[in-house]
């Protein structure tokens, strides 16, 4: 163990002398939180009270499946969540997201209710404004649960239909069959996340992870460096193992990692009025996340055969997962696929255990994406050790 | 104290290296085909060739870096893999690449280096001082080696090699752009080593170091080692010959004729700006040498006289010089 810290110090006291660590550790998490409130900061302070307004229109009245929608979005509303219309058809309904009155619509059809419990083909229609992406995403996710909540086995589908901004007649209907959708704990995961967390809170938390991927190359691509400069070669002549190498470099990107992490939320919450709850348990997440990314990192270390081309693929993973994860916008809504390769990002457990714990309920709260991120870095590491091992031998 | 060229006194004792049918590819390049050496204790064993030779590639499958293809490697009794740990802090590598940290002292690298191969405490600080004395660095020691000269880190570069005390030093070309002073002062460390008992593993396409150095030579070419032996072993298969160059012009293939029927002329024959040959005994053949071309129509406008050596051994085995 002596061996590693040896190298963890060693390293630390190279990213000291060339200021690598005061950049990433202490610059960084201030300028992009700097930067962020800039660009946002009015609008997070008038968007805290924000609700989406949504309208329904049920044309299969009385219907006892189409009557409890009604009701959940009614007990949504009470929570202050969204805000709920009525409106006696289809058309009215498409009217009034044409004009803005309400964010989206929920049509339900004739006969609904009975089609659901016969096992037909039920679907509820969401109207949206394409401009509104985001609602859209909420509303889409809402019908979907609901639907795949009352009765998952019998309901064949529901469909989104999205207005194309070009008129009714234009509308494009998306098939979602019930077979295609991801399971309902995922939708829940995914909307939770829209619903829960405020605006301020959910672009500085997405940035957090985003800036991670980063953070933690500064540590584990130093082995890429030590290739290239013999050194690497040098310490495999000692009698230290490609492995303990490794660990040493995980170790400072980690330890780099969520100290720049913190620092960021910090700032974030100063800056911006980013809302951190819980804070042992906000902690863990900060910590399981950071270890997350330096495994998938270290797996670029471990694999890539020069320094440059792990840095760019470095960029690549994490701006790819950063995307895929929700880092920037929501993904709730989005397809199936994207629901399904978003949940192998530690970005998407991270904000979901954020999201999570927001409703209050604590550590039980995020079992979940604690052991994700957790199972993340156990198999990225180990396939990364196989690879460092692997390019020692060419 | 610097041991001449001579045979072997510590034979008998068990080798601290013992290298079998060593093998390695790069694709279809073959580097090193089966190569089988010893080296006892205290011994200093010269491996010698040309750029490409497959020296390198060699010494870092003995010193666990490298993986080979096949074959066999053992240090003080114990076989040695890449996946090998406690044998290696038996071994004291130096790369033929300047491998230091740039952004920490002389005395930080040795240090780090040093812990890595398991001393700590009282003894590391007191080799870290050694070698820096020994390295000629005491001055600047706590300078960050980014600031060092090309031969100041050739010597740090060596000093880390040796700083743990191994049985086994292994050398690859550590006196490439090297001053003259530094280099005889490498020269010096590495025979001194010897003379304290650690055996040691040269590579260098030098002649001169490794006559002034080694007390057994292997020659290797294209991967194969093609001889091996004592200094005095190797010339003895180039018959004990001097090599005499003469710059001529005029009737050269005359000249040839001519003096290969002298008695103790060997080999003689024609080169791009003059004749070539193996004489006996140089000193006393010479003037009927230059008697018998100028009489042929030869002018000799340069004579060089070349006693027995390694170039001449390689020259011999490869009809190639070694500077090629
Ligand atoms: N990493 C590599 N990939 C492919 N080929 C290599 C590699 N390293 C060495 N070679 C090839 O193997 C052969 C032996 O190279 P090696 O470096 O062992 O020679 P050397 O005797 O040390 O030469 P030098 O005196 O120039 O240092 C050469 O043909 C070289 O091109
Ligand atoms: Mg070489």
């Amino acid at each position: 163990m002596r061996d590693i810290a040896w190298i963890v110090l060693k390293d630390l006291r190279q990213q000291i002398r060339d200021r690598t660590i005061f950049i990433f550790g202490l610059i960084a998490p201030l300028a992009i939180a700097a930067a962020l409130s800039l660009a946002f900061g009015d609008f997070f302070q008038n968007d805290e009270a924000v609700t989406f307004k949504f309208g329904v229109s049920n044309a299969d009245s009385g219907g006892a499946i189409s009557e409890g929608f009604g009701s959940a979005l009614t007990a949504l509303e009470q929570e202050g969540l969204v805000d709920i219309t009525f409106y006696r058809d289809r058309t009215s309904l498409d009217e009034a997201v044409e004009e803005g009155e309400v964010d989206a619509g929920f049509f339900l059809p004739q006969g609904f209710s009975q089609a659901v419990i016969q096992g037909a083909d039920a679907q509820i229609t969401v109207v949206a404004n394409p401009s509104s992406s985001v609602v859209t995403g909420v509303a889409a996710s809402i019908a979907r649960q609901f639907t795949l909540e009352v009765a998952s086995a019998s309901v064949a589908g529901a469909t989104a239909a999205i207005l194309a901004g070009l008129g009714p007649q234009q509308m494009i209907e998306l098939g979602m069959a019930a077979s295609q959708a991801p399971p309902t704990a995922q939708l829940a995961a995914v909307e939770t996340q829209v619903r829960q967390l405020d605006g301020a809170t959910y672009y500085s938390a997405g940035a957090a992870i985003f800036f991670t991927m980063f953070v933690v190359g500064t540590g584990l691509l130093s082995l890429l460096e030590e290739r290239k400069r013999h050194t690497l070669a040098r310490l495999l002549s000692t009698p230290i193992t490609p492995g303990r190498i490794l660990a040493a470099k995980f170790i400072l990107s980690f330890v780099v990692g969520v100290g720049s992490v913190g620092l960021f939320m910090v700032f974030s919450g100063l800056l911006l009025g980013a809302n951190w709850v819980d804070l042992p348990v906000t902690a863990l997440l900060v910590m399981a996340a950071v270890a997350a990314s330096a495994g998938i990192v270290s797996l670029v270390a471990g694999w890539a055969r020069n320094a440059e081309q792990a840095q760019n693929f470095q960029s690549v993973v994490a701006v790819t997962m950063g995307i895929l994860g929700g880092t920037f916008f929501p993904i709730a809504g989005g397809s199936t696929l994207l629901n399904a390769l978003s949940l192998g990002t530690p970005h998407a457990w991270f904000m979901r255990g954020l999201g999570d714990l927001s409703g209050g309920g604590g550590l039980q709260e995020v079992t979940t994406p604690l052991l994700v991120l957790g199972g993340i870095t156990v198999v990225t590491l180990t396939f990364s050790v196989l690879g460092a091992r692997r390019s020692l031998r060419t | 104290m610097i041991s001449p060229l001579s045979s072997l006194s510590s034979r008998e004792s068990p080798p601290v290296l013992r290298v079998e049918d060593l093998r390695k590819s790069y694709g279809e390049i073959k580097a090193v085909t089966g190569i089988s050496f010893e080296i006892a204790p205290g011994e200093n064993y010269g491996l010698l060739g040309p750029n490409g030779a497959g020296k390198t590639t060699a010494i870092q499958m003995i010193a666990g870096v490298l993986a080979a293809d096949g074959g066999r490697v053992t240090v003080c009794g114990q076989e040695l893999t890449t996946g090998t740990t406690t044998v290696k802090s038996h071994i004291g590598w130096v790369p033929q690449e300047i491998a230091l940290y740039d952004r920490l002292s002389a005395r930080e690298n040795l240090a780090f280096f040093g812990r890595m191969q398991g001393l700590s405490g009282k003894p590391l600080a007191t080799r870290v001082s050694e070698v820096l004395e020994l390295t000629g660095l005491v001055d600047r020691a706590g300078d960050k080696t980014i600031k060092f000269s090309g031969g100041m880190r050739r010597r740090l570069n060596i000093g880390i090699g040796l700083l743990h005390q191994p049985d086994l030093l292994i050398l690859d070309e550590p006196t490439v752009g090297v001053d003259i002073q530094s280099r005889t002062r490498i020269l010096d460390q590495v025979a001194e080593m010897t003379s304290l008992g650690m055996a040691v593993l040269y590579t260098t396409h030098y002649i001169e170091e490794v006559e002034r150095l080694c007390q057994r030579v292997g020659i290797i070419d294209h991967g194969v080692l093609i001889a091996e032996g004592t200094r005095a072993e190797l010339v003895k298969t180039v018959g004990e010959r001097d090599r005499v160059t003469i710059a001529a012009d005029g009737q050269i293939n005359a000249g040839v004729g001519q003096i290969t029927a002298l008695d103790g002329v060997h080999e003689a024959g024609a080169t791009t700006d003059g004749i070539q040959m193996l004489v006996d005994d140089a000193a006393h053949l010479l003037p009927r040498i230059i008697e018998s071309l100028t009489r042929s129509g030869v002018t000799v406008t340069g004579v060089e006289v070349e006693e027995p050596n390694l170039e001449a051994v390689f020259l011999h085995l490869t009809g190639r010089a070694l500077r090629d």
